[in-house]
């Protein structure tokens, strides 16, 4: 009796532990709310009732994630939504920047980046969606996408690489960046007053 | 350009916290090369951070687990305001209900096997009564539905390590394609991937048959073994060092003669070894962690002095 309880604890704290992510994962695929949490809950039902002796294992963490990923799609299936579909012309938005309208009254960076996100190209957006939310290592997502982990680290780096130019282009950081320029400036002004003062 | 996405490849790598001591000392350097290097990093530091938040969506984690709670225990509480001979009728059903749960309950019932298969790695799994398995790659374990009431009882295919919590009332048992193995409360190593099979005791006592028990059951103690070869059972002594270093991931050496060192890199790394000679009196003192096979060779050749490099699938070692 008193191992069930030590069961149930260990599942109570697995599903705290990852709930907000694996239906932030789920919503990646559903863009809805309510049906990523119908998602996520089916699951943890589906493991309580199927996998309960594996209830703490490591492995279960990095599974949870592919389960998400495997049910939002037959999901989306059912839905004669074709998810494979939008993922075939990725390679005609590959380089391209990631431009917003430029209607936003002040938005949060928050709000913009998770905005940016959106808009990097599918499989980029995926890759680097699951690495965010997961915190799993380049091997663990390779394997859950079935990917190589070079495919990973490129995409890693593309969505990188856009989301900085994105948040250059629309000085989302511009308060942080001024304040770094501000101080490199105060320091050069110092250096070149302690030279003119004390060298000559 | 080269230059700027290998460094930030290597930044990418430090954020996820993969990095190799080498790149974060080239970070390092990088950053402080320039100031403009320091404001990108910070800038890259910052999406990182950012984006993994901005990512969530908002739920409510409590209401959800109660919910999910309420599905698995099997009550859902709803209040539901009965009539007189609405209640009668619901007397009548949860009296239909306890026969049918009766009939259910006396029916003699068919042990189903749930399995576990360890396909691209190890696996660790925890039973409900405390008990710990490794179960090494490519094992298959089954365990009995009703495991832990009135039976514990598994079956094994390949090789797992026991780490079994005892219990007099309802002992422990492992059963293999040709053995049987009774724990009496301890650590032991079941190997069960061939005509040959081999169990190991690490701590405290096993009983051993096998599984036909054509044989009276022998009692292992801490580092001995029973090796079944087609139902004929010997018993010897081992050494346990490094028999569960796939699980530790931990090789120890103490002193260890090389051809015994060679024995466990073999059964670890998976790879072949060919010593030149009597070289296998070599003693070797160390330990490796989880250690790639490349930094293993680098290490015994630096304490050998012996010439020892991969040809293929094989580790040659030589003068």
């Amino acid at each position: 009796m008193e191992e069930a309880t030590e069961i149930e604890k260990n599942f109570e704290t697995l599903f705290k532990q990852h709930y907000q992510q694996l239906c932030s994962y789920a919503f990646t695929f559903l863009k809805d709310a309510e049906s990523s949490e119908d998602v996520v809950q089916e699951l943890f039902i589906k493991i309580w009732e199927k996998q309960k002796l594996e209830i703490g294992a490591t492995q279960l963490k990095y599974y949870l994630f592919t389960a998400v990923r495997n049910n939002c799609i037959t999901r989306l299936q059912k839905n004669k939504k074709n998810y494979f579909e939008e993922l075939k012309d990725e390679d005609a938005t590959d380089e391209m920047k990631i431009f917003l309208e430029k209607n936003e009254e002040a938005a949060q960076p928050k709000e913009l980046i998770a905005k940016a996100m959106e808009l990097l190209p599918p499989k980029c957006r995926e890759v680097f969606l699951l690495s965010r939310l997961s915190g799993h290592t380049y091997m663990q997502i390779a394997e859950s996408l079935g990917i190589s982990v070079k495919t990973v680290e490129n995409q890693m780096g593309k969505a990188i690489r856009l989301m900085k130019a994105f948040a250059k282009e629309n000085n989302i950081y511009a308060a942080m960046l001024s304040f770094i320029f501000f101080e490199k400036n105060l320091s050069q002004a110092i250096g070149v007053f302690i030279n003119n003062t004390f060298l000559n | 350009m080269g230059e700027n996405i290998h460094i930030q490849e290597i930044m990418l790598r430090y954020l996820n916290g993969e990095q190799t001591p080498e790149e974060s000392r080239q970070l390092e350097q990088w950053i402080t090369d320039n100031p403009s290097n320091a404001e990108e990093f910070d800038l890259i530091k910052k999406i990182w951070a950012d984006t993994s938040s901005a990512a969530l969506i908002p739920v409510d984690t409590h209401l959800a687990w109660q919910h999910v709670k309420a599905k698995i225990m099997g009550r859902e509480t709803k209040v539901v305001k009965m009539f007189p001979w609405k209640r009668a009728m619901a007397i009548a059903a949860s009296l239909l209900l306890v026969i049918s749960v009766a009939y259910f309950l006396l029916k003699p019932k068919e042990i189903e096997w749930r399995e576990t298969f360890a396909q691209k790695a190890n696996l660790e799994i925890k039973l409900e009564d405390g008990t710990k398995i490794s179960l090494r790659k490519g094992g298959k374990l089954s365990i009995p539905e009703n495991f832990g009431k009135e039976i514990r009882q598994v079956k094994l295919e390949g090789e797992a390590f026991f780490d079994v919590v005892h219990n007099a009332q309802n002992p422990f048992s492992v059963i293999t394609a040709n053995s049987l193995i009774k724990d009496i409360g301890t650590l032991f190593l079941v190997q069960s991937t061939g005509i040959i099979e081999q169990v190991t005791v690490m701590e405290g006592e096993v009983s051993y048959t096998t599984k036909r028990e054509t044989q009276p059951a022998i009692l292992l103690k801490a580092g001995e073994s029973a090796v079944n070869v087609k139902e004929k059972v010997q018993r010897k002594n081992v050494d346990t060092s490094n028999l569960i270093s796939w699980s530790t991931r931990i090789l120890t050496f103490n002193n260890t003669a090389l051809t015994i060192v060679a024995k466990d890199l073999k059964n670890y790394y998976n790879i072949e070894i060919e010593i030149a000679g009597n070289l296998g009196i070599h003693k070797i003192t160390a330990i490796f962690n989880n250690e790639p096979l490349e930094q293993v060779i680098k290490e015994l050749g630096l304490l050998t002095g012996l010439a020892i490099k991969m040809q293929g699938n094989k580790l040659l070692i030589s003068e």
